[in-house]
């Protein structure tokens, strides 16, 4: 049975996003990014809500075609191309890039995408992650706290009724100040 | 001149309230040695009034052989932010009256080794809003709660660290120190 990998970066004060959704204060250098692409590349499908694809979507497709895109951004851009996505939204039309639009989240949908072959699932945005812990789907955190204080916008962990057993597995430092915290989940499906 | 020397117990989400949770994970005496360490150098402490009136009835009646930490605890001069007389009594403590960043600074001038903070969640965000914070020691548990009183609430002053240091313990707690830039 394949994970489903909750994949977010946070800033010191918790917040996912600024309260316009800014994500500049993240702190990714080269060795970090590198370690993103090392991570990413055999994952099996990354899952998304739409406004993250979407932002995905706009970015990513062409982002190689900058001449002065460093290799890991050039590598990137070939994994999200290739990579399976689903993306999880009631009103996106079509999608491009290996893309598969679901309308809702079904548990049992879920569990059979877990039971395909292949490797991990990578699930991102905010309110796609908390419908996915709300209904315990999620079987491994990956946090990268990047040593920023934001002061305010969008929290991961948003219900204290959604709160689930964890058990650190790494806990790891890059040069550049940004931790990865890696937990399991007690309750894997 | 003593540098603040801030030390925590905080959820994964951030939250410090009486940190009941901590009970549910083991001790690792690691972590005692990481927790020694923030205090090593420190000769004095700095404390808000509820801590201070947390720690001082449970500190009191420890002895060294109970925890390689009291004879700190209870020897060295304690500095207590509150605008009145606490509710106990504490050796070789000082009330030094409410909040005032100027205050503290002129502690900090005047102290011949650092000042250890722990707790104190009111006093330890007004510092970190007035850039007071030296360091910061948060020893993480794998716990997130969702709601309660967290040690940068909505408002905190935006900025950068520093990260000193990043250890894992058995228990699954971790140890992130940090210097405020």
């Amino acid at each position: 049975m394949r994970k489903i990998v909750l994949w977010m970066s946070l800033s010191l004060d918790g917040f996912i996003e600024g309260p316009n959704r800014e994500i500049d204060w993240h702190r990714v250098d080269d060795a970090l990014a590198l370690h993103f692409n090392d991570e990413l590349r055999d994952k099996g499908a990354f899952l998304d809500g739409r406004v993250t694809y979407e932002l995905m979507a706009g970015f990513w497709p062409t982002a190689d075609a900058d001449p002065v895109a460093s290799p890991a951004t050039v590598e990137f851009a070939r994994i999200w191309r290739d990579m399976p996505k689903i993306v999880y939204s009631r009103t996106l039309r079509d999608a491009g890039w290996n893309t598969t639009i679901v309308r809702e989240i079904v548990p049992e949908d879920v569990v059979a995408l877990k039971a395909a072959p292949g490797g991990d699932l990578v699930l991102g945005g905010a309110d796609l992650s908390n419908a996915f812990m709300r209904l315990g789907l999620v079987d491994e955190l990956q946090l990268y706290i990047h040593p920023v204080v934001i002061g305010s916008g969008k929290r991961l962990f948003q219900s204290p009724e959604a709160t689930l057993d964890l058990r650190l597995v790494e806990a790891r430092p890059f040069a550049n100040g940004v931790v990865l915290l890696r937990y399991q989940t007690s309750g894997q499906a | 001149m003593g540098e603040i020397r801030v030390h925590e117990f905080t959820t994964l989400d951030g939250i410090i309230d009486a940190p009941t949770w901590t009970f549910d994970f083991p001790f690792d005496p690691k972590m005692g040695e990481a927790i020694g360490g923030v205090m090593s150098g420190c000769t004095a402490l700095l404390l808000g009034r509820r801590t201070f009136e947390m720690f001082a009835p449970a500190w009191s009646a420890r002895t060294a052989a109970e925890d390689p930490g009291a004879p700190f605890m209870n020897d060295s001069p304690k500095y207590v932010i509150a605008s009145g007389p606490p509710s106990v009594e504490w050796s070789n403590s000082t009330v030094v009256g409410p909040y005032d960043a100027a205050t503290i600074r002129s502690l900090k001038d005047r102290a011949d080794g650092g000042m250890y903070v722990s707790g104190s969640g009111t006093l330890v965000r007004a510092m970190l809003a007035d850039g007071l914070v030296d360091e910061l020691h948060l020893f993480v548990y794998p716990v997130h709660l969702g709601a309660g009183p967290r040690l940068f609430d909505d408002g905190a002053a935006p900025g950068t660290l520093d990260l000193l240091t990043c250890e894992a313990y058995s228990n699954g707690v971790v140890h992130l120190g940090y210097r405020p830039r």
